[in-house]
């Protein structure tokens, strides 16, 4: 070998081996809520290496080069993830421009894709994961129609490649804002969803009656082949509804065609809980929704989480949505959701359950069950150490790792807040 | 006095209150009205009660490890350590409990954006006019909004009613008691001084049927010509008065409701509460009150408060925050969750907001933000500290402060009984006491008040539980 070649390849060797260094880190002496059993294991540690979790116990042996971070006295969990949010479609509510939640106008017969709206460059994205939010759901919301789009998931790290995976969900909006986007009435919206699920029927048996030689490839983006998708239980349909009679429609839409369906919203959903445990449905639900905002939340309480999850319902948790703004969530706090999640324990949601929607209960919702959500040997590295519990108004997340990778806290507030802090 | 109301009703002036002409406060006729609300609320029934063992936030920087509280005929009679009460008083063993004061929201909608949000009860934004100086926002309550209840059973025991923010001068708010009543009279928080909602900045300039103001620069114009209106107006009600004892008969100036209380902002009776969210906006509406003689008591929403928190201090004009909402509008994009601290560090007087139902419940979450982010940026502040930005700050806010918003003697027994420390996310109102009266008990359907909109619902639910 050359030996300019040879100094080189020495070079890259000598640049693997640091950045292992910071490709190891070692939380140490935690209270460590794994996820993967029931309780907490106190004085435990969590080593990371490339991404991963490598080890969880006590007494772990930690390698020479690993980032050790000291998390004696604190607790330790999972990173946390919304079931729900607008993350990255917007940076001003107000700025039309920089909304890419939805659109109005639509081409007939397509499907609105969030992931094309995703800025991983977002401010919102550095503010919320410095509260301990790792992953979210993004949402899109309905502009034409009740089909409101394609969802997609999304980690909170850094760099350009943050959406884990696109066109993950179908979401579909039922109830008051898809009744007004149908046309006026709930009897031409489900109508138009049925209508929708039909066609994709139709041509899913005339692509198996053609040649696969002859037929021309489904357009991803088409409505039927979204349609397709959810028929063949390849990706969850996410009914936004509350009303309970909405509910009762989104349970039978799923027996009726056996496909996953996932309700959002539910205000009224303690109704019908055992159904929906009976039937498989998760539930992604604001808990502090519990006021009658509109006429189809008249039902909203605020122990729902407490009931369905007593009756055997999955629970993830999203952003609070305020009246008459049903659709602008506060992903600008998406971290709250702890604080959400707080609140339903404070009205009887058991604290392990409350954070299992946080985490593992999300993961199993989404499909991330065999990646995230649990700190267990083989799953992604995002974990948060508190200095408190993790629910508390309070508390602060200390360190936040996302698959791995220690995040700087820094973010635009902590920016400002820096420049203007009283001497 | 006397003659002028004779004349005013010769002239068939209708008043806007039916029977009010000789009301001690003053006749709503009579432009030299003192702006102190007229109300027909009764406490409800009480008793008195010492309240033992708790660990008692004052509200004014103070604090008890363990204290009680012993209210008497509706007041607070004494605090702390406190012998010789006699057998005959009720007690309240409330070890393990805190007590704060009643909670005060001085930025609340409910009644005129009320649940439900349907269109027909939305009465919050009289838009016809970017100036609706003269409109009165207790005219649009809606008593039956669940939205109270559910702010009584966060704490909150008064609340300051206005109007929204779509007009330059939207009109006078209201202060309230949060008892539940049929009407708003019997809500209104007797001899409060009045608000006035003022705002400035991207809500203003949308559409009016005035077609104006369009940009920040007319949003100034406007106030500045109404303050002009104001002061010629307020002169020739002036002159009419000196000049009506002698023999000629002068000429009765026409009333007109919006700069009638304008007037009253500039003879220093009437509050201005004013939405402003940008530091450089602020400066201008100080700017703009110096001009015309007039002190502006808070700015809501503030977002950019901390930037200017000195100028405010100076100023004494309070900030009326959200703890971390930010990112609706240009104008809140940098709001920080440390900005009441900030404030509160510059010697200024922060206070907290719902703006919202959600948050109107959980005012005691919001301080905590505030509080957390504050401590964590270095700076040493309290919960006794922090009680204040929903308590004795809020009540200064709506100049009520020599009568609530602090545990101390001689003010109204508005108080909260707490199931632990208010700045846990797990922490209830227990007991909420205003004049002495428990209007609200977690543990006594009775004192569990739900508006009439509530009722009825869910009747045909056969559900599983």
């Amino acid at each position: 070998m050359r030996s300019w070649l040879f100094l080189f390849v020495l070079k890259i060797g000598l640049l693997v081996v640091t950045s292992a260094g910071a490709d190891t880190i070692a939380v140490i002496g935690g209270k460590v809520f794994t996820m993967d059993k029931d309780e907490a294991i106190e004085n435990a540690s969590v080593l990371i290496i490339d991404g991963k979790i490598a080890k969880v116990g006590k007494h772990l042996r930690i390698p020479k080069d690993a980032l050790r971070i000291d998390a004696s006295g604190k607790i330790v969990t999972p990173g946390f993830m919304s079931s729900a949010s607008f993350l990255g479609l917007t940076e001003v509510l107000a700025v039309a421009e920089t909304m890419d939640f939805g659109a109005e106008e639509i081409v007939p017969g397509t499907v609105f894709d969030v992931s094309f709206g995703i800025n991983p460059n977002s401010t919102l994205i550095p503010i919320v994961r410095r509260g301990g939010l790792t992953r979210s759901v993004i949402a899109p919301m309905a502009g034409q129609g009740p089909v409101a789009g394609f969802g997609a998931l999304m980690h909170l790290g850094m760099g350009a490649e943050l959406i884990t995976h696109k066109r993950k969900a179908l979401f579909v909006e039922m109830g008051e804002s898809g009744a007004k986007l149908a046309g006026g009435a709930r009897g031409a919206a489900w109508v138009q969803l049925n209508l929708l699920f039909h066609e994709a029927r139709e041509d899913q048996n005339k692509r198996k009656k053609d040649d696969d030689k002859t037929s021309i490839p489904a357009f991803k983006y088409s409505d039927i082949s979204a349609a397709t998708r959810v028929l063949n239980k390849d990706i969850p349909l996410v009914v936004s509804v509350d009303r309970a009679s909405d509910i009762q429609h989104a349970i039978d839409l799923a027996e009726e065609l056996e496909i996953k369906v996932i309700v959002w919203g539910g205000a009224e959903s303690w109704t019908l809980a055992n159904r929906l445990a009976r039937a498989n449905i998760p539930v992604i639900l604001d808990p502090t929704l519990n006021y009658p905002d509109l006429f189809e939340t008249l039902g909203a309480r605020s122990d729902t989480a407490a009931i369905l999850n007593e009756a055997g319902v999955s629970l993830g948790f999203s952003m609070p949505r305020l009246a008459g703004l049903r659709n602008e969530s506060f992903s600008h706090n998406a971290d709250k959701i702890r604080i959400s999640a707080g609140i339903a324990v404070a009205n009887g949601l058991p604290y392990f359950a409350a954070l299992q929607g946080l985490t593992s209960g999300a993961a199993n919702i989404w499909g991330l069950e065999n990646q995230y959500g649990k700190l267990k040997k083989g799953f992604d590295a995002d974990i948060v150490v508190w200095d408190g519990d993790p629910l508390e108004v309070m508390t602060n997340a200390e360190t936040v790792i996302i698959k791995g990778r220690l995040i700087p806290p820094a973010n635009r507030q902590l920016l400002l807040r820096d420049r203007y802090l009283p001497n | 006095m006397l003659t002028i109301l004779m004349a005013i009703q010769a002239v068939g002036m209708r008043s806007g209150i039916a029977e009010d002409q000789n009301g001690e406060d003053g006749s709503r006729n009579n432009f030299e009205q003192s702006f102190k609300v007229r109300s027909s609320y009764q406490a409800l029934s009480r008793e008195d009660v010492l309240i033992e063992n708790a660990t008692i936030l004052v509200g004014n920087g103070e604090w008890f490890d363990i204290g009680a509280v012993y209210v008497k005929d509706g007041r607070i009679a004494a605090i702390g350590k406190i012998p010789d009460v006699a057998k005959s008083v009720k007690r309240i063993d409330a070890t393990d409990k805190w007590i704060t004061p009643g909670l005060i929201d001085v930025h609340s909608h409910l009644g005129s954006y009320p649940t439900p949000a349907v269109g027909s009860l939305k009465d919050a934004n009289e838009i016809f006019s970017h100036n609706t100086a003269g409109a009165r926002m207790e005219d649009s309550v809606i008593t039956q909004d669940a939205g109270f209840n559910l702010a009584l059973a966060g704490g909150v025991t008064t609340l300051q009613l206005l109007p929204g923010s779509h007009n330059v001068f939207g009109g006078l708010g209201i202060v309230v008691k949060n008892v539940p009543a049929n009407t708003v009279q019997e809500m209104k928080f007797p001899g409060a001084p009045y608000p006035l909602k003022m705002a400035c900045g991207e809500n203003p300039k949308r559409t009016h049927k005035d077609r104006r103001p369009i940009t920040r620069m007319g949003t100034v114009l406007a106030m500045r010509e109404a303050w002009i209106a104001a002061r010629t107006y307020a002169d020739s009600w002036r002159r009419y008065r000196e000049n009506v004892g002698e023999s000629e008969h002068p000429q009765i100036p026409e009333r007109d409701l919006g700069n009638e209380n304008l007037a009253g902002v500039l003879n220093g009776q009437v509050l201005v509460q004013m939405h402003c969210y940008r530091a450089e906006e602020m400066a201008v509406m100080l700017d703009v009150a110096a001009e015309f003689g007039f002190r502006i008591r808070a700015f809501h929403h503030a977002s950019e408060a901390y930037k200017i928190a000195d100028l405010l201090a100076e100023n004494e004009t309070c900030a009326v925050l959200f703890s971390d909402w930010w990112g609706f509008k240009m104008e809140s994009y940098d709001a920080i969750p440390e900005s009441m601290a900030f404030v509160h560090e510059a010697g200024g007087c922060s206070v907290i907001h719902s703006d919202s139902i959600m948050n109107g419940q959980y005012l005691n979450h919001e301080i905590a933000i505030a509080l957390a982010a504050g401590q964590r940026a270095g700076l040493q502040l309290s919960r006794a500290d922090a009680i204040a930005w929903v308590t004795l700050n809020a009540a200064a806010v709506l100049g009520l402060d020599d009568r609530i918003g602090s545990v101390e003697t001689g003010k109204n027994a508005d108080l909260v009984i707490w199931s632990g420390d208010p700045f846990s996310v797990y922490s209830k109102a227990e007991k909420v006491f205003i004049d002495g009266a428990i209007v609200y008990d977690r543990f006594d359907q009775n004192r569990q008040p739900i508006s009439d909109f509530e009722i009825g619902h869910m009747l045909n639910v056969e559900s599983e539980l």
